[in-house]
């Protein structure tokens, strides 16, 4: 009886010493990092001024497009920001805590002749250790790469994974009078022309293997397809078959190329090697069946088709060859793109009067408009992270290329101005 | 056989009462077995529910918090007796020579009118020397036609003072009444705490404070506080319907002395956040008073409500 009673003033007991309470918190109080991204300093030769700021201009703004961090205002930084040490125990990260910043980025420079080393450093402040930290050496000019490099470096520590500014944008321009093919940095810097074919250059694709790409050309009349490697400029044409060869896209293992082909009379989707060889017909319809987009598995493809009256999006399975509507509104859907995690399809909708940008899921459920306001945005294209999308518009006059985040937030453009731009690609990480 | 009957007896009523016991023992157990896991008991019951959002930080928690809003305003003697000098400080500093202006302008009309300062006095500044002998003159002019006249204006006016006072004393009663009225207003108010927004006037405190101190309940502040803790940019995240459980537990100075991820999300990012806004809290700015141990259960229902 005993016992029993003691066990009975335990139980009873027992919940009103031990446990308080239970508190449910639904969202966090702040939905972006506070990080602090300091100047780097100089730590040996006599780094120029603007390589320095360069860096940290490049820097900032990456970071500040990802949407991830809310950059502390440089006009607070105390004493540490201009302190040398980049050893954890070097920093004073009270300092850094009292301004508010969980993530604190410092760095220096070397300068050797024309020579430059950059080491830079990313601190968990909260946890006073150090995350990621890299050394790049290159020339003065590469200090724009070396910018891009760490930020992406940044993403990965806070995220798991690596950033895409690292990357290019492959893009039409016909500021020469004629429709050619560009490359530049992800944030429009260093435009370069690729071709030269004085004739109509479209459609652009990156090879996710090698530092190539494909492109229909009308160099000699008729659109073909090419294959072009970028540092050597060696060119190939891979498809010309009589009609169309276009809007070309790499399969992700880079061993095969989905196209479209009107050998038949009519625009169909078919699966060809990179050397040009037919390995499969994927559509056989009466409609217009254009615009292939790989998945990440390789086994389906998202693609614009008229057959039902007005061009909608569909996915098909390579392999047993079903096909399913996933686009049901607007009067013009063009231009799928499956994004590289594989949740989402990006495409562009005449809706009105103007073209918008769309995502969806592969199932055709759960439908999200991006973008909004005056001009046409067409032709979205993902980051090799699905963080991001490119697109072009010409909201502002003539076609330009913009970049935004995948929920349609953050919105810049890119492209300087002179011609119109079009058709851009993101490139795998370079 | 009656003997074996009277020997078995007294045993035969041992074995009775021992039965009941434990029948009793059983039917106690099993009663205690259903309030135990009847959830009665056990210490998830007081969760702090949603409509916390508005706690401002400023206002530290109390013990025994009054009826009101976490968000209120603070409560109204106080804000009345502080805020007369304040705007006295705030206001003179600025028109002190303004001030010294109204001054120096008085003394040539002497305030010696002050029998009648709302009679214009002050607009007739130009010759008040002058007219002001001319109204005393006429006085004893008047004395001589009629001292009942002069008589009976002096009652009217002094009845008309004492209306005038009792008009203003009705004034300041019914102002009392606006007053009590608009905090009852304020109390019904704070009953419903998802209307947004401090400055509705209601006092400080919980919807349902019963205490006689001004500031919201230590757990609510708590909640609050953690949250405002908690940074994580949905762009570091692949999905959101995560959830993760930290046990935590603070001395009687708020010191955090222990923190154990109790359940994780199953997303390093996304546990590293809620580790770092309970290590961003490791140091309370009010003394719970006493040791405290408890749960924080960290997830984003509000952002997917609102996606």
């Amino acid at each position: 009886m005993r016992f029993f009673l003691l066990c009975l003033f335990t139980l009873i007991l027992f919940p009103l010493s031990g446990f308080g309470f239970q508190i449910e918190v639904r969202s966090p109080g702040q939905q972006a990092i506070p990080l602090a991204v300091t100047t780097f300093v100089p730590l040996e030769g006599n780094p120029p001024a603007e390589v320095i700021r360069e860096f940290h201009e490049v820097l900032s703004g990456d970071l500040d497009f990802s949407g991830l961090f809310r950059l502390v205002d440089p006009d607070a930084f105390l004493s540490d920001a201009g302190r040398v040490g980049l050893e954890s125990g070097q920093v004073d990260f009270d300092q850094w805590r009292i301004l508010g910043a969980q993530a604190l980025i410092k760095g220096g420079v070397f300068f050797n002749g024309s020579q430059v080393t950059v080491e830079a450093r990313l601190y968990d402040v909260l946890r006073r250790r150090l995350l990621t930290g890299q050394r790049y050496s290159g020339a003065a000019g590469d200090v724009r790469t070396m910018a891009h490099a760490f930020a992406d470096q940044v993403l990965k520590a806070m995220t798991g994974e690596l950033g895409p500014f690292k990357a290019k944008i492959a893009f039409i321009s016909d500021k020469t009078g004629r429709k050619e093919l560009y490359l530049m940095d992800v944030d429009g810097h260093a435009p370069a022309q690729l071709t030269d074919h004085r004739a109509i250059v479209l459609n652009p694709d990156f090879s996710p293997r090698s530092k190539e790409l494909i492109f229909t050309s009308y160099k000699t009349g008729n659109p073909d397809l090419y294959r072009k490697e970028i540092y050597t400029g060696r060119e190939a044409r891979i498809s010309s078959r009589k009609g169309l060869n276009i809007a070309g896209r790499y399969r992700g293992d880079g061993r095969a190329v989905a196209l479209a082909l009107s050998q038949d009379g009519n625009s169909e989707i078919y699966l060809i090697g990179t050397g040009g060889d037919i390995h499969k017909r994927l559509t056989r319809n009466w409609g217009i069946d254009v615009d292939p987009s790989w998945n990440p598995d390789g086994d389906k493809i998202a693609f614009v088709s008229d057959r039902l009256g007005n061009p909608h999006i569909f996915v098909l399975d390579i392999f047993s060859l079903e096909e399913r509507r996933i686009s049901f509104g607007g009067k013009y859907n063009a231009t799928p793109a499956w994004s590289p995690q594989g949740d989402r399809i990006a495409f562009s909708r005449l809706e009105g009067r103007t073209f918008d940008i769309y995502t969806v899921r592969p199932d055709g459920s759960d439908e999200r408009r991006l973008t909004f306001g005056a001009g046409n945005k067409e032709h979205p294209r993902w980051s090799p992270d699905g963080r991001f999308l490119v697109y072009s518009s010409d909201e502002s006059g003539k076609k330009a290329i913009y970049i935004m985040r995948a929920d349609g937030s953050g919105r810049q453009r890119i492209s300087s101005p002179g011609g119109n731009c079009l058709h851009p690609a993101w490139s795998p990480r370079w | 056989m009656a003997q074996n009957k009277m020997v078995f007896h007294p045993a035969a009523g041992n074995a009775d009462s021992g039965f009941g016991r434990m029948v009793f023992a059983s039917l106690v157990a099993h009663a205690l077995v259903v309030v135990l896991f009847s959830g009665l008991w056990l210490p998830a019951a007081r969760t702090i529910d949603r409509p916390v959002y508005y706690v401002d930080l400023v206002n530290l928690p109390v013990e025994r918090p009054q009826a009101g809003r976490p968000d209120g305003a603070k409560a109204e003697p106080q804000k009345s007796e502080k805020a007369a000098p304040k705007e006295e400080k705030t206001v003179k500093p600025a028109p002190a020579p303004a001030a010294e202006k109204v001054q120096v302008a008085p003394p040539k009309p002497p305030p010696v009118k002050e029998k009648a300062p709302e009679v214009k006095v002050p607009v007739k500044e130009a010759a008040p020397e002058k007219k002001a002998p001319a109204e005393k003159k006429a006085p004893p002019k008047a004395k001589p036609k009629t001292v009942e006249k002069d008589y009976q204006s002096v009652l009217s006016a002094v009845e008309a003072l004492r209306a005038k006072k009792e008009q203003e004393q009705a004034k300041s009663s019914r102002k009392a009444q606006i007053e009590e009225l608009k905090n009852k207003l304020a109390a019904m108010t704070a009953q419903d705490s998802r209307q947004a927004g401090a400055g509705t006037g209601a006092p400080l405190g919980m919807a349902d404070g019963s205490g006689d101190q001004a500031g919201p309940s230590f757990d609510l502040w708590l909640y609050t506080y953690v949250r405002s803790n908690w940074s994580l940019s949905k762009y570091q995240l692949s999905r959101q319907d995560l959830e993760a459980e930290i046990h935590v537990v603070y001395d009687q100075n708020g010191n955090l002395i222990r923190k154990k991820l109790t359940r994780s999300s199953g997303d390093a990012v996304f546990d590293r956040s809620v580790e770092d806004a309970v290590l961003k809290s490791q140091k309370l700015p009010k003394a719970p008073g006493q040791r405290m141990e408890f749960e924080i259960i960290f997830n984003l229902k509000d952002l997917l409500e609102k996606n």
